[in-house]
């Protein structure tokens, strides 16, 4: 079997405007109040094509996490450039990089972070519901019901999502992220809580509207039975600089 | 906007339990206030009317206040009686009239006012069903009374025995209700009216019984001469007022030495009111000439004296109320932390998250204040039926 990390994308790599570049970057997390250890990131360069599908894989605590917080413009590096669909977020502002991430990048976080006052159809329209930048119409939420038939929830549409086993809960989180039909979907351990068939089912299902979209995914994972799938095998700990 | 309330009318729903408990909070502390605010304007209101449309209260010597509360408002406790001679005293001064009352007994719960048809006449009561009372036995009752008991004219209503453990005192009198009086929105609404005399038979002066002087059964006779019969105690006394017995019933004793509760004197004018006042202040009448206006006047200073006490304790307890409540808010906000959190890690903007929070203390407030204006409507709709339920007990 091939050694993943060593896959290479038969994409072209792509140029600022639109895929992912990241050059020189430097991330501290100084030593926390409770005496956590103190934490840097170093990544003196990565690009990512865009429709380009990048696995990131480390052991824990290498920073894989902090590099998709990077990503997104959630975090702020100390120095260094982050530029992601042609916009830096590493120098924008918080309301910028605030708007930027709503409306042309799609998160599935590892917590899933669902809201659990809410049903699962007003789940996956919530970004829809927290921001001027998306508009909510009849059109998105036909394409709500219609992604929530391929992710094999729409029958649970109006149930809580408290009362969804966690498999379905991790199908209500992906479905919010691919609703506004990202540019770059960002996620972490997208699958990490399925079980084998609908991890399979999820994944097609996810490159399916990736390619439909011609998006570009970047998911962290620790599952190596998926890598095969990926693009590009990206191991953290040997991309950063010591 | 209009989905910041949508989110949290979402919320307040899924924590409905939490909400509930907020709203009911924030309308204790507004309504209470006001709701008692209200409450004692009416009160107020209701106890000043009456007392300007009582010129004077004759009656015993003692608490002012009890014999007002009594033969003004018909609740509280029955003053110590006076005569009907006292009353007569007064008449003979030439200075006014008075109308006589009679209380201290009860009929389902509604207070039996023994008087004249002058009462009536002088409170201005009319007759929505049937005819006021002109004989013994009968009653007329109050529109609110009428109302609650389900009574009519035609029926009959029993007076309650002044007290269970007098075995030698009232016995219940079955009165013929011939009248129901129209709405007043007063204390007259809730009280029964009979005939002073009828009054006097429920206390046991009067009393109707078989005719000893043609009964045939010996036992029932104890004693007999030319002038008297004595009875026994197998005489059955008559408990219902009908036309069959009625002339048996009759009065033992000096009219002029009969009890009544108090007296409603009506002056010729306010000089004979005054000259009236005089004769009791030098102690040439007996018992006690008072201007109702005057002992109302100094219960309602006095309640609002003690009003300005539960207003602080009210402001205290609101006071400690809404510090409760943002320490529940804070402490909601701490467990919304990781939603917040996920809506900026979203790309919610600082503004919609803000718009969140206050579509759902602006739904609070407003549901709060739907309940607010609904009690406080309820209260201006019934206040002033409560506040006559306070009084006539």
């Amino acid at each position: 079997m091939a050694d993943p990390t060593k896959q290479q994308s038969q994409r072209v790599v792509g140029d600022e405007r639109s895929g992912i570049t990241v050059s020189d970057l430097r991330f501290d997390y100084p030593r926390g109040a409770n005496g956590a250890d103190s934490f840097s990131l170093h990544l003196s360069r990565l690009e990512i094509s865009p429709g380009e599908r990048v696995a990131i894989i480390g052991p824990s605590g290498c920073g894989k996490t902090t590099l998709l917080g990077l990503l997104t413009g959630i975090l702020v590096p100390r120095s260094g450039r982050v530029l992601v669909s042609g916009t830096d977020v590493s120098r924008a502002g918080d309301g910028e990089r605030r708007r930027f991430r709503i409306s042309r990048m799609g998160l599935v976080f590892q917590s899933l972070a669902l809201v659990e006052y809410l049903n699962v159809f007003d789940n996956i329209l919530y970004s829809y519901r927290i921001t001027n930048a998306l508009r909510l119409d009849e059109s998105v939420r036909s394409r709500a019901r219609s992604l929530a038939g391929e992710l094999g929830i729409a029958d649970k549409l109006r149930r809580p999502v408290g009362a969804l086993s966690q498999g379905e809960r991790q199908r209500v989180a992906i479905g919010r992220a691919l609703l506004s039909q990202p540019e770059v979907l960002l996620a972490d351990e997208a699958t990490g809580n399925l079980d084998p068939t609908n991890k399979g089912r999820i994944l097609d299902l996810l490159f399916a509207q990736l390619e439909r979209e011609r998006s570009t995914l970047v998911a962290v994972t620790h599952d190596h039975e998926l890598l095969p799938r990926f693009d590009r095998v990206l191991d953290l700990c040997e991309l950063c600089a010591p | 906007m209009i989905d910041s309330f949508y989110l949290a009318t979402r919320y307040l729903l899924f924590h409905r339990v939490r909400s509930v408990t907020v709203v009911a909070c924030l309308v204790l502390v507004a309504a209470l206030p006001i709701g008692l605010e209200r409450i004692l304007a009416e009160s107020e209101r209701q106890l000043m009317a009456r007392a300007d449309t009582t010129p004077l209260l004759l009656g015993s010597k003692g608490s002012s206040l009890d014999l007002v509360m009594s033969a003004v408002y018909f609740g509280g406790q029955t003053p110590d009686p006076i005569s009907l001679a006292e009353i007569e005293r007064i008449e003979e001064a030439d200075l006014a009239y008075a109308i006589p009352i009679h209380m201290g007994f009860s009929a389902r719960g509604a207070p039996i006012v023994g008087t004249s048809v002058d009462y009536l006449d002088y409170r201005e009561l009319t007759v929505a069903h049937g005819r006021s009372f002109t004989i013994l036995g009968e009653s007329v009752l109050g529109a609110g009374v009428a109302k609650r008991l389900g009574l009519s004219p035609g029926d009959s209503l029993t007076s309650s025995p002044e007290s269970f453990f007098d075995l030698a005192g009232a016995y219940p009198l079955k009165t013929k209700v011939v009248g129901v009086l129209e709405p007043s929105g007063g204390p007259d609404d809730l009280a029964v009216f009979v005939d002073l005399k009828t009054a006097w038979v429920m206390q046991g002066i009067g009393h109707g019984h078989q005719d000893l002087t043609r009964v045939q059964d010996p036992t029932l006779v104890i004693d007999r001469d030319e002038k008297k019969v004595v009875g026994s105690a197998k005489v059955v006394e008559y408990q219902e007022i009908t036309d069959s017995n009625r002339d048996s019933f009759h009065f033992h004793g000096e009219p002029a030495s009969f009890p009544v509760s108090a007296a409603l004197v009506v002056p010729e004018d306010e000089r004979a009111g005054t000259l009236l006042l005089g004769r009791f202040v030098d102690g040439s009448l007996g018992g006690q000439l008072i201007r109702p206006r005057a002992i109302v006047g100094d219960l309602m200073t006095t309640i609002f004296r003690i009003k300005e006490v539960l207003d602080l304790a009210v402001a205290i307890v609101g006071t400690a109320a809404i510090l409760a409540l943002v320490l529940v808010f804070s402490l909601s906000f701490r467990l919304r932390e990781k939603e917040l959190r996920t809506n900026f890690e979203i790309g919610s903007s600082l503004g919609t998250t803000a718009r969140l929070l206050a579509a759902e203390l602006m739904l609070l407030a407003a549901a709060s204040a739907v309940c607010v204006a609904g009690v406080l409507f309820v209260l201006d709709r019934f206040s002033a039926t409560i506040v006559r339920g306070l009084f006539v007990t």
